[in-house]
Formats: structure tokens, sequence, C-alpha cells
């Protein structure tokens, strides 16, 4: 078996008001695999991903990234990480030349490291030259580019995706599919994401976990899970379950 | 990373356009129409004096001199549409006499007037005019008081000058020499001492007060839009320490501030030119010797203190507009200095600090926001006690501010507000129930 990247064990996040956004959710990623959380809006897949981006603390349980907990080694943690939040924006007064250049001079330890995380930024992201433009002037579909761009050029050791073609069109949330999985498969990056998109699970994810109401409900293969199942897809998987739930919870 | 980070986002800040006109063009342009106000203001002040001249002015004459030149002046006077009581008793306390009949003003002429003139020696008349207005055209009718006995020394000019030739022609055309005083409370101050400290301290708090707010504005902004342009979530997770993150925000506000700070400077060189060019054309007395009453060194303190409460007001903006979601609402947390800035800033311009208990002075002088306008009175009295405890609590309040922005940032609660049944709450309800 393969080093864990992840391992998020027994994690309980409450909000204030007394709102159970992850109940006692406990998986693990391992070392070069695609892994995706699934679920509906609300099932707790952001409130997980921003723990492990150490931008939350967990009311309880356990979260380790390479070894180092989220909350004790926050520092340590964002090293190794790259985040891509759901609405994540860009600064708009930036050129996306001087936001790449920006983000990368964190990670990088030389100019010529900068210059070569940018190079590759530029390239996946496929702006050609809007990439000298204010990013104001971006479409969404642009911007979103950009962005996955910015979170995989610095090679993270962990790359975390929170509904990484949200709201794009066809045409745009193919190409940033296409980027995720080459990059995975050419770096060995570990990707974390998260979607309530089936069809871009099935086709990036080498495992998934199925969350619902914080609750993770289901995990594995999910060609294996289709299987066993008896699903078409992971649409109807996921609608079987979520059906069982309510069955149960009446019941 | 920090000068990284920094860079960031001054570039980030300066090529907005809203912080580029508020900032630096605004304080110049508020100076500049400024100047054109306070100009027009004082012609139409002129004409106001002029027309209340008109109608008489109440003024007490103590003539220590009984003499034909000083008989001459109060039948001028008399001549010149006032109402005149002369006062023969010796040892006048004008303070009292002023307040004891409602005269607008009292002229001393003291004894050797007559003999000095005869001999062709300036004859001197005090004059000390009581102010019950702060007002540009209070200052003017003290001038016209002035004007009077001046409009007196022409005429004795024109009458020396058919009686003889034999008297020095610079006497001649000036045999009078008045001495304009100003009382207020107890203390009596020279007239143009007094017409430039007025015209400080009214023009000079307002455009510090309005870049203050701006950039409070500001910092409160910079937060407010990593919010809503959605990308303090990214900034949060980059491999820098949050305090760092904090600082350079801090940092970049205050870059801007500094750039306020030396654009109100100019605009108020530009403001303080128009001002001494009307004085001049008007033969006005405001405005003029301004530099001469605070001097360089004041002035210098005085951008200092600009500057200083500046910082204060950017870091408390940034921990107020941190409470917010957006833009927007950061902005209207912010919106609560308004009432913090200036109360007590326009309080501090209405209180006299030497008639004020010492208690009080230093209570006042702890206030931060007052730091410009204390300034000014510490190098206008000469005194600077109040000065440097101003700039020790300012500074003090500083490091605190500092620390909460700190706080804040290393907290969740930057990031998730208070979700849940509170949410939708105003956010003047949510920060004051923080704390």
């Amino acid at each position: 078996m393969s080093n864990v990247v992840v391992l998020v064990d027994d994690l309980v996040k409450v909000y204030p008001g007394n709102i159970v956004a992850v109940n006692h959710l406990s998986f693990k990623v391992y070392e070069g695999e695609v892994y995706g959380l699934i679920g509906p809006n609300g099932a707790g897949k952001t409130t997980t991903l921003r723990i492990i981006a150490t931008l939350l603390k967990p009311t309880s349980g356990k979260v380790i990234v390479a070894g180092y907990d989220v909350v004790k080694e926050a520092e340590k943690v964002r090293k190794l990480i790259s985040y891509l939040p759901e609405e994540a924006g860009a600064y708009k007064n930036l050129t996306g030349l001087e936001y790449l250049e920006f983000i990368a001079g964190f990670y990088a330890e030389n100019k010529r490291e900068l210059e070569d995380m940018v190079e590759e930024a530029i390239r996946i992201s496929g702006l050609g030259d809007k990439i000298y433009e204010k990013i104001s002037t971006y479409s969404k579909g642009m911007k979103r580019r950009l962005l996955v761009a910015r979170t995989l050029m610095v090679k993270p050791k962990l790359a975390i995706l929170d509904e990484p073609t949200s709201g794009l069109d066809v045409v745009h949330a193919v190409h940033v599919r296409n980027i995720i999985k080459n990059y995975a498969r050419s770096y060995g990056v570990t990707v974390l994401l998260s979607s309530h998109n089936m069809l871009e699970v099935e086709y990036l994810c080498d495992r998934i976990g199925i969350i619902h109401k914080g609750v993770l409900r289901l995990e594995g293969d999910p060609k294996k899970l289709l299987h066993e199942y008896n699903a078409s897809n992971l649409e109807e998987l996921f609608s079987k379950l979520v059906e069982e739930h309510a069955q149960e919870t009446y019941s | 990373m920090l000068k990284r980070l920094i860079v960031k986002e001054v570039k980030d800040l300066i090529r907005d356009r809203k912080i580029l006109f508020g900032m630096i063009i605004l304080p110049l342009i508020i100076y500049g129409v400024m100047g054109i106000v306070v100009s027009e203001t004082t012609k139409y002040s002129i004409q106001q004096v002029k027309e209340a001249v008109s109608t008489g002015m109440k003024l007490a004459v103590v003539d220590y001199d009984k003499s034909t030149y000083s008989k001459l002046l109060i039948e001028y006077l008399k001549r010149m549409n006032t109402t005149i009581d002369i006062v023969n008793r010796g040892n006048i306390n004008v303070t009292r006499l002023l307040a004891s009949k409602d005269y607008i003003g009292v002229l001393v002429i003291p004894q050797g007037f007559s003999k000095n003139i005869s001999m062709g020696i300036q004859g001197s008349v005090e004059v000390y005019v009581r102010l019950s207005d702060i007002s540009i055209a209070s200052l003017g009718i003290a001038n016209a008081v002035i004007g009077l006995v001046n409009g007196f020394a022409e005429y004795l000019s024109s009458i020396l000058i058919s009686n003889t030739t034999t008297l020095p022609p610079s006497f001649v055309m000036n045999p009078i020499e008045v001495q304009g005083n100003i009382i207020i409370g107890k203390v009596v101050y020279s007239l143009s001492y007094i017409s430039a400290m007025y015209s400080q301290m009214f023009m000079l708090p307002l455009a510090p007060m309005i870049v203050m707010i701006y950039a409070a504005s500001i910092a409160a902004t910079s937060i407010g839009v990593e919010k809503e342009e959605k990308t303090l979530e990214v900034l949060l997770t980059l491999p820098i320490s949050r305090k760092s993150i904090a600082l350079a925000k801090l940092t970049g506000s205050i870059i801007i501030a500094l750039a306020a700070s030396i654009s109100t400077m100019a605009g108020f060189y530009l403001y303080m030119k128009s001002i001494t060019e009307v004085s001049t054309s008007s033969q006005s007395s405001v405005g003029t010797n301004v530099f001469g009453v605070i001097g360089i060194g004041g002035l210098i303190v005085y951008a200092l203190t600009v500057f200083l409460t500046v910082m204060v007001v950017s870091t408390l903006g940034l921990y107020l507009g941190s409470f917010g979601e957006n833009v927007r609402s950061a902005q209207s947390v912010v919106g609560y200095l308004w009432l913090v800035v200036f109360i007590p800033l326009y309080a501090s311009m209405f209180i006299d600090f030497s008639l004020t208990p010492l208690p009080v002075v230093l209570a006042i002088s702890m206030i931060p926001f007052t730091s410009p306008l204390v300034a000014l009175k510490s190098f206008i009295v000469g005194n600077y006690t109040y000065l440097v405890v101003n700039i020790v609590a300012t500074i003090a309040l500083l490091i605190l501010l500092v620390f909460l922005v700190s706080r804040r940032f290393e907290g969740e609660k930057l990031l998730i507000g208070r979700p849940g049944k509170r949410r939708g709450r105003k956010l003047g309800y949510k920060f004051f129930k923080s704390f």
C-alpha cells in the first residue's frame, strides 16, 4: 500500500449555532491517487476540505497531511498543499502573469524555479497572450483555468480542489478536467477534490467517498461500486444511497 | 516573502482608481476648493463687515491723553457712525470694560499721544476687540475697528500735510501705529497671531479628517475585497505566516496613507498660498503669518501626527473591516469611525485649553484622533506636554490595534464570521457582540 498523504480520523465540525457540518468522518487518501469527495450541496465537502487546507479548525477528531497535524503544524502543512476553493477569485488589478508570479514566489526557492512554475502554468492554462492582461478582463472560464493552473503549477504534495469545474460551461469544464488528470498522472501529484458532478468524478477519480449530511456513506473505486450496487452511473448510485438513508431515518 | 506581499498589496491598491483618486488626488482638490471657498467667504465677510460698520458699532474709548489729537480721533469716530462712550477713569481693566456694556471694542489712547505726533513720532493706539463668535467674519469686525483708526490716520495725514512741510514724509504718511489685540477669555492676543491661529484651527484638521476616514475605508476595503473577490481563502493557505499577511495589509494601507499625508501637506501649502494671496489683496490679516506661528518644525510635527493618526485609523479600519463579509459591509462597519473621529476632534477644536481644568485637558489629549489638532495647539500655545501625552496614547492604541488585527488573522472567524442563526443580522451587532 502507498503512503497515506491525507488521514481524516473521526472528524467533527460544529459551527456556532450548533450546526453540525461534519459528523465523525474518517477516510484516507494515498500518495499519487485522485480522491473525490462527492455529495449534494451542504453535505460537508467544503468544510472537510477547508479543515484539511488549515483554514478551519476541527471541533474534534484528527487530520494529518503527510505526517503533519493540520492544527498543530499548520504552517508545515501549508508548504505541502495547494488549495483551490470553489468560488476562488484572483486579484483583478493584477495581470494573469503577475498573479502567477506572486503565487509562485511563495513556493519557488530561486528565480529559475519560479520561472519554470509560471511557464508551466501559462502552458496548462492555455491563456496565451491574455496572460499579460488584467484579470478583470478575463471571462469566468479563463479565470478558473488560471486558478487551476496556479494550484497545480507549484507541484504540491497534495492538491485540494473544491468543485474544480464549478460554474464552467462544457468546453471549459472539459479543458479543466483534462488539465487535472494529465497533471496528476505526469507529476504524481495527490489530488483530493470535491464535486457534485458525478460524470466529472467518474472521469477523474481513482477512488471516491460519498458524503451526505456530514457522514461518509460509501467509499471505494467508482467502477467497483457501480458494479456492486448494480448502478449504471454514479448519479444512480448516489440516488440509491440517499433513498436508503431516508428510509433508515424514517424507520 | 513579506516584501512580495507588500508589493502585491501596494500594486493592487494603487491600481484601484477609487483609491488613487480618494487618497492622492482628492486631498489636492479638497484644499484647492477650500482655498477658493475660504477666499470667497473672506471677501463676503469683508462685505458683511462693511455693512455692519455702516449700521454703527458700539465702542469705548479710554482717553489717558485728553489732548487735541485724542479728541480729534474721538470726533472722527463719532462721524464714522459709531456709538462712543468715553472713559476717563485711571487704570482701566480692558477685559472687564469690554464685558460691562457689550462693547465690540475698546480703544486705549495712551498718554503722550498728541505730544508724540506734534514731535513727528508715531502716536500709538491700542485696540481691543472682544470675539464672542469664532468665524472669519468676526475677525473681519476686528479688522473693521482697526480700520477706523487707520482711517483716522489717513485723515490725520491730510491735516498734517496741509499744516506743515517740516515733518518727515514717512511719518506724515503713517502718523499712528495701531496695535490690534484680541481678547479670548482672559487672554489678550495680537490680532495677526490670532488670525493665523484661527485659519489653522479651522482648516487644518478638516482635510486630515477626510484622509483619515478614507484611509480607514481603504484598509477595511482591502480585507473586504479579499472576501468579496474570494481571494482570502487562497491567501490564508499560502506558506506564509498569518502575522505576515496582516502586517503586509497594514503596511500597504500605511504606504497609501503616507502618500495621502504628503499629498495633504502639498494641498495645505497650496491652500495657504491662496489664502495669503487673497489676504494681501484685501488687506485682511486672515491667514497671514501662519508659518511664522507654527514654524517649519510645527509643520513637520503636524505632518507626523497626521501620519500617525492615519496609521491608527487604518489599523482600526482593517480590524473593523475584518468583521464585514464583503466590501460594502466592511465599509459600513467603518462608517462608525466618523463618530469616533469627528466628535472628539471637533469637540477639542472648541475647547480652550487655557480655561479648562488640567485633568480634562489631559483626557482630551489622550484621544488619539485629536493628534493633529493637539499638535497645532501645542505649537501655537508653546506648551508641548499635551502633545507628548497625545502621541504616547496614540502609539499605545496603535500597538493594541496591531495586536488585535494579528489575533483576528490567526483565527478562523476571519473566514467564517458567525454563521448560523446570527448570520443574517447586521454587522454592527456582530461587531459589538464579539467583545
